[in-house]
């Protein structure tokens, strides 16, 4: 407009100084509430907490279907990551009872006295290191070669008088001593005694199951480190997608004043609650699978032979995976959080 | 023109601005050795065509945007070297109209307002009832419900106002604040900011409405291109 126009100086065109404002506007609050300076209250302890747990709420709730995307891709991947362990631990498991279990027979020089022979078995049932003890005299060994033998046995006739079958004591080591130095140390204190004659055992099975066992559980640390590693990497990303999506209103927040905390506890809280039903749910899932298929097995004629029980995660795996579910739900929302942190 | 000789603020002095420059990679010069010095309680207009690089004078005093020479001084404080919790802090004390309003999309009009209170944790009850009352003084006490997609232009541009006005910021920065509104409301709206500027606040509007300008005669700078070529007391004489 030019200045020299019309309007220019005349008092009747100052309509912006001396408006009449539409109806309901400007009610002279401002200047109240400017000039009373009165300061305004703040929250305090308590309330702080709650404000955030609140606000952590909001950051759930203001976009469903993105939190319930981040829920389940958390509740996939703990049910796959906890079903992987759940997998490794009974195979773990059942290999360890089969390979931990050594049968030793300690045969009795004929020579020996009865009394040192008892004070031998006492001895190895005092020992800590051994889960069963059973002394075979030598009559009960014909008797037991006789039965083997059923209806063929009918040359061993005779043989009463002049048994030529050995005493002996069936020894079943206990599996936690199965360390293959330790076997080797326990066996050396038998075959010691002088009431021995021969000590056999199968240490050959022991030794190779022993390496099954190792070669299995690195290969299971290994792929569970891996398996961790992709699911961390598969929520992280869920959450950043989430996070890129609200960047806007993060750069809005820091520019009205919001600070880097004020900015992020609410995420960081929304991440911990979406961690949490994400695992509880992955974790319930597993559970309910596992008890339909144990039940299956237990009850399942077709197989015909008795199945071991499966056995399902001790408490300190589940916590331990909860944890997972947690901490990738709240550090994956502060690592997102840091690209739009510094308008 | 002020002749800034080196960055000391006094203490009637809010804003200095000595040989700034903003350049926006790779090669935009949007402002070029800028000297200015504001007075606590002035209210003032930047004036120049689009482009002339009015929003990246305003966005250096909130320190949204970096000089890339030369120092700003806000408050006594330089933002040349700021640090993030210290832009926080800034920025309470400076109440921001944004050209493009910035409105948070998944909170109400009330909670948006709310929102400039809620960051220096004032209490829910509190901030509300101020919320409304702010909203009430635009005009918008129908709307505090709606979410900010669902508002006309210049209803949004109203609800950037209230919750810029709502803190009582010591510095106001209006970037064309009265762009998307009907004369009416423009009058509303500039005497809600000359409330505000009696009240103590020093006010900084960017518009090219020359003829609002000069209807308000207050002390207006001239950008042109990226340079200040002209600081008037009073445009209309
Ligand atoms: N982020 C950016 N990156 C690159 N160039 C930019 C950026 N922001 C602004 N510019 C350029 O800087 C110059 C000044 O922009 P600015 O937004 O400050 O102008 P303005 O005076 O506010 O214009 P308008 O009246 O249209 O709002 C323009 O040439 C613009 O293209
Ligand atoms: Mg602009």
């Amino acid at each position: 407009m030019d200045p020299q126009g019309p309007n220019g100086g005349d008092g009747t065109s100052h309509r912006l100084s001396m408006p009449e404002p539409p109806p309901g506007i400007g009610t002279g609050f401002l200047t109240d509430y400017w000039q009373s300076q009165r300061s305004l209250p703040v929250m305090q302890g308590p309330e702080v907490l709650l404000y955030y747990l609140q606000q952590g709420m909001r950051t759930v709730l203001a976009l469903p279907t993105s939190s319930v995307i981040t829920v389940l891709t958390i509740a996939v991947s703990l049910f796959l990551l906890a079903g992987f362990l759940l997998v490794l631990q009974n195979v773990d498991r059942l290999l360890s009872e089969a390979g931990n279990t050594l049968y030793v027979t300690a045969y009795i020089k004929d020579t020996a006295e009865p009394e040192v022979v008892t004070q031998f078995v006492q001895q190895l049932e005092n020992n800590p290191r051994v889960r069963e003890v059973e002394y075979i005299s030598k009559e009960r060994a014909l008797d037991l070669f006789r039965e083997d033998l059923g209806p063929r046995s009918g040359f061993l006739e005779g043989l009463d008088q002049s048994n030529p079958l050995p005493a002996s004591v069936d020894i079943v080591l206990q599996p936690e001593e199965l360390d293959v130095e330790k076997i080797d140390g326990v066996l050396e204190g038998i075959r010691a005694q002088p009431v021995v004659e021969e000590l056999v055992y199968g240490s050959e099975w022991v030794d190779r199951m022993q390496r099954v066992i190792k070669i299995f559980r690195a290969f299971g640390m290994t792929s569970l480190l891996v398996a961790l590693g992709i699911i961390v990497f598969l929520i992280s990303n869920t959450i950043k997608l989430v996070i890129y999506a609200r960047r806007d209103e993060i750069g809005i927040m820091q520019l009205v004043g919001a600070s880097a905390t004020f900015v992020r506890i609410p995420f960081v809280l929304g991440g911990l609650m979406q961690g949490l039903a994400g695992s509880a749910l992955g974790l319930l899932l597993l559970k309910g699978g596992f008890t339909i298929l144990n039940y299956e097995i237990r009850n399942s004629t077709i197989v015909g032979v008795a199945l071991p029980d499966l056995v399902f995660l001790n408490v300190g795996a589940i916590i331990l995976l909860t944890l997972v579910g947690l901490i990738v739900g709240a550090v994956g929302s502060l690592f997102a959080l840091r690209k739009f942190m510094n308008v | 023109m002020s002749t800034a000789t080196a960055p000391q603020a006094s203490s009637r002095e809010i804003i200095t601005l000595y040989h700034v420059d903003k350049l926006y990679p790779p090669n935009q010069y949007a402002l070029r050795d800028i000297d200015v010095r504001i007075n606590r309680g002035e209210f003032i207009f930047v004036a120049g065509a689009s482009g002339a690089g009015k929003s990246t004078l305003l966005k250096l005093l909130f320190a949204e945007e970096r000089a890339s020479r030369g120092q700003v001084l806000v408050g006594g404080r330089n933002l040349v070297a700021i640090s993030r919790q210290q832009k926080a802090a800034l920025r309470r004390n400076i109440g921001v109209i944004f050209q493009d309003y910035k409105l948070l999309e998944t909170r109400t009009v009330l909670e948006n307002v709310a929102f400039a209170l809620e960051v220096i944790g004032v209490k829910k009850r509190e901030r509300f009832q101020l919320a409304f009352k702010m909203l009430s003084a635009v005009g918008l006490k129908e709307r505090i419900h709606a979410l900010p997609p669902t508002l006309s232009g210049g209803e949004q541009q109203r609800v950037a106002i209230a919750r810029a006005l709502i803190n009582r910021p010591q510095v106001i920065l209006a970037d064309e604040p009265t762009g998307n509104l009907d004369p009416d409301m423009t009058i509303a709206v500039f005497n809600l900011l000359l409330e505000a500027n009696r009240c103590g606040a020093t006010v900084i509007v960017a518009s090219h409405n020359l003829a609002l300008i000069e209807e308000i005669n207050k002390r207006t700078l001239v950008l042109d291109r990226g340079r200040l070529i002209g600081d008037f007391e009073h445009p209309k004489g």
